[in-house]
């Protein structure tokens, strides 16, 4: 990896990533470093040392991979080999061509077909209607295309590094707190369970979704995902906030700041005056849900369910849970204890709710887990 | 006061509920003293001077049956121990039904414990039963009347459980040995019933279970039940939640979690919502 060139450094996190590809390898700390800017963050009460080590390998083809994959993928780690702890990096990118090809090689490229058909003279009427049709808020496209073009002006190595780091976090520690998709699932139950009425129109709604986006959205619901996306949220928003959220109300305000799709109960609870001093510092970034790939793509994953109520839920479950877990690998024990999460866990392998149910946990409405 | 350890391996006779028996039968008696494979790793329990429990802790295990109408001809596991009244051997087979039972008030008296080879024998059955079953890919797009399948939540009632439950094994998945010949031709002969119980995780307290979130062991109880017990369906849940219960059965009984893989179609074309609720009566 020694003479890797990446795409566009434009950020400080970016370059310094890219020092550490070049070397070849770096430790957990190291690349949380890079990736924050200063470590431990402020807000972390880091009690534990992350000094494993990650390596870096670029790949130009591998037999056991599809072959496709070369093309449609940018990274990869391996789940399946609990000893393995590296960064796949696609070959593409170890060229001065990496901005472009690196774009074309990702997932996102599915959502930019209605370009394509934009661009070569196919915009006739249907075209047209179709394309408002999937600009608007039936689908997940308005996020997909944003963050794709987001990422073709700005690729970020940053993301792409981080998002592969906490997968390699997930997979090799013996703590799988997160389990692949177990909200995903839970989510799924709930709404096969409503009546038919509403499963119908549901259904709908996520096939009307589906067709306009173009693109295979469960994945970005499930918990690995997110969790890994949410990661990058966070240190992209780190460099504005200045410290990263400590509490579920510091969270869910933080996330709200940078445009994560949020269920109405969330905006309403946040009103009060109360809140005023946190919004002071996890304030003033809206919109970057459609301008940060990250941000996006978690907007892509919690719109794909198309359901009000698994929102909620997601929100006042899934995301806790995640955090916690997010702040036990930057090194802080009590990470899940600042969430409201004891450390016994339900059958799922989910941490449980440690006390009681705070206000916002209890809308009206609100599916109830059990 | 006195302690007891139960191991897994052990057999004790326990009083268990008659969740099994025809409705009848379990009026007329609803608990019964069975041997009872312990699958517990190690629970130690206090109990009096009579060696009877003051703890109520779960134990998880394995009817043993001897001369039941239930279990004849069944494929089993057979080993011999003393009777209850230890007026001699008797030979038991398995396997009834995994459960789960209070230890309060049970008389804790270990009487035998399996042979390494006859527990490996055992675990190698049970790995093979706890799996989750692999189901037609189109089978979202189809009213499934005629089955109970697991990963369906059913309003139960029995005798001594009256609520919700979600079916983890079907009627015959669950056998205590691979080869099926001998039983087959016990059945030919004896025109026995051959099929187990349908095993499920019943929620004592729990109504409208649509989701396993949040729920932990104390929320329910793993029982063995007949089919005329089911007397409505209330909810299904995703073959992956089904799976992630299971493996969490696995481990208490100290089996090796599965890895749980996504049928390549996966809710195939996402219509579950064609499958009409089922008419009042029909199965």
């Amino acid at each position: 990896m020694k003479y890797f060139m990446g795409p566009i450094n434009l950020t400080a996190s970016d370059r310094a990533i890219k020092t550490l590809v070049r070397k070849g390898s770096a430790t957990d700390d190291q690349l949380f470093e890079a990736q924050f800017g200063q470590w431990p963050a402020n807000g972390l009460q880091k009690d534990t040392d992350c000094p494993d080590i990650v390596h870096f390998k670029g790949f130009w083809g591998d037999r056991k991979l599809n072959p496709l994959s070369f093309i449609f993928r940018t990274a990869y780690t391996r789940k399946e080999d609990e000893h393995d702890r590296t960064i796949y990096l696609n070959g593409l990118q170890l060229t001065p061509l990496a901005p472009v090809l690196g774009i074309a090689a990702s997932r996102l490229a599915w959502a930019r077909l209605h370009d394509v058909a934009g661009l070569t003279g196919m915009v006739e009427a249907p075209m047209l209607i179709a394309e408002i049709a999937a600009a608007s808020v039936l689908s997940s496209y308005r996020y997909a295309i944003a963050s794709s073009i987001a990422r073709l002006v700005t690729p970020s190595l940053s993301d792409l590094v981080g998002e592969e780091h906490i997968h390699i976090k997930q997979f090799k520690e013996d703590n799988r707190a997160i389990a692949a998709a177990a909200f995903q699932n839970s989510a799924y139950d709930w709404l096969n369970n409503q009546g038919t009425m509403k499963r119908v129109w549901t259904e709908a709604k996520q096939g009307i979704d589906a067709v306009l986006t173009m693109m295979p959205r469960s994945y970005f619901s499930s918990d690995y995902e997110l969790q890994a996306r949410l990661h990058n949220v966070i240190t992209r928003g780190y460099r504005k906030w200045g410290r990263i959220p400590q509490t579920k109300d510091e969270l869910y305000i933080a996330l709200k700041d940078v445009g994560i799709k949020s269920p109405g109960i969330v905006g309403r609870y946040y009103v009060d005056e109360k809140f005023d001093a946190l919004k002071d510092v996890f304030g003033g970034h809206s919109g970057e849900g459609y301008l940060n790939p990250p941000n996006a793509e978690m907007n892509i994953g919690l719109n794909s369910f198309r359901s009000p109520d698994v929102l909620e839920m997601y929100w006042r479950d899934c995301l806790p849970v995640l955090y916690g877990d997010l702040l036990v690998k930057y090194g802080d024990s009590r990470g899940k204890e600042k969430m409201g999460l004891s450390n016994e866990v339900d059958l799922l392998g989910l941490p449980l709710h440690a006390g009681p149910d705070e206000p916002h946990d209890t809308g009206p409405g609100a599916p109830s887990p059990v | 006061m006195g302690t007891v350890e139960l191991k897994r391996g052990d057999i004790a006779w326990l009083k268990l509920p008659q969740t099994l028996a025809p409705l009848e039968v379990a009026r007329e008696q609803p608990f019964k003293i069975r041997p009872f494979l312990i699958m517990n790793e190690s629970l130690p329990l206090q109990t009096d001077p009579n060696g009877v429990c003051t703890q109520a802790r779960k134990i998880i295990g394995i009817d043993c049956t001897s001369k039941d109408y239930l279990v004849t001809g069944r494929p089993h596991l057979s080993f011999s121990m003393p009777g209850k009244d230890r007026s001699g051997t008797t030979t038991y087979t398995m396997v009834d039904g995994l459960r789960e039972v209070s230890s309060y008030e049970q008389r804790l008296k270990v009487v035998y414990h399996l042979a390494a080879e006859q527990m490996k024998a055992m675990a190698e059955s049970l790995s093979a039963a706890l799996q989750p079953e692999q189901k037609f890919f189109l089978s979202g797009l189809f009213n499934r009347r005629a089955a109970f399948m697991p990963g369906e939540i059913w309003r139960i009632n029995t005798i001594n459980a009256k609520g919700e439950a979600l079916i983890l094994l079907r009627r015959g998945a669950f056998v205590a040995s691979e080869n099926v010949e001998d039983s087959r031709n016990l059945d030919r002969t004896r025109q026995a019933i051959r099929k187990s119980p349908y095993i499920v995780a019943f929620f004592p307290k729990a109504t409208g279970v649509k989701t396993l979130r949040g729920m932990t062991w104390n929320d329910m109880q793993i029982m063995a039940v007949q089919e005329n017990c089911f007397v409505e369906r209330t909810a299904s849940l995703m073959p992956a939640t089904s799976a992630n219960l299971m493996n969490a059965v696995r481990k208490v009984v100290g089996l090796p979690p599965f890895e749980y893989k996504e049928p390549v179609f996966k809710n195939f074309l996402g219509m579950s919502a064609l499958r009409l609720s089922m008419p009042f009566g029909m199965r």
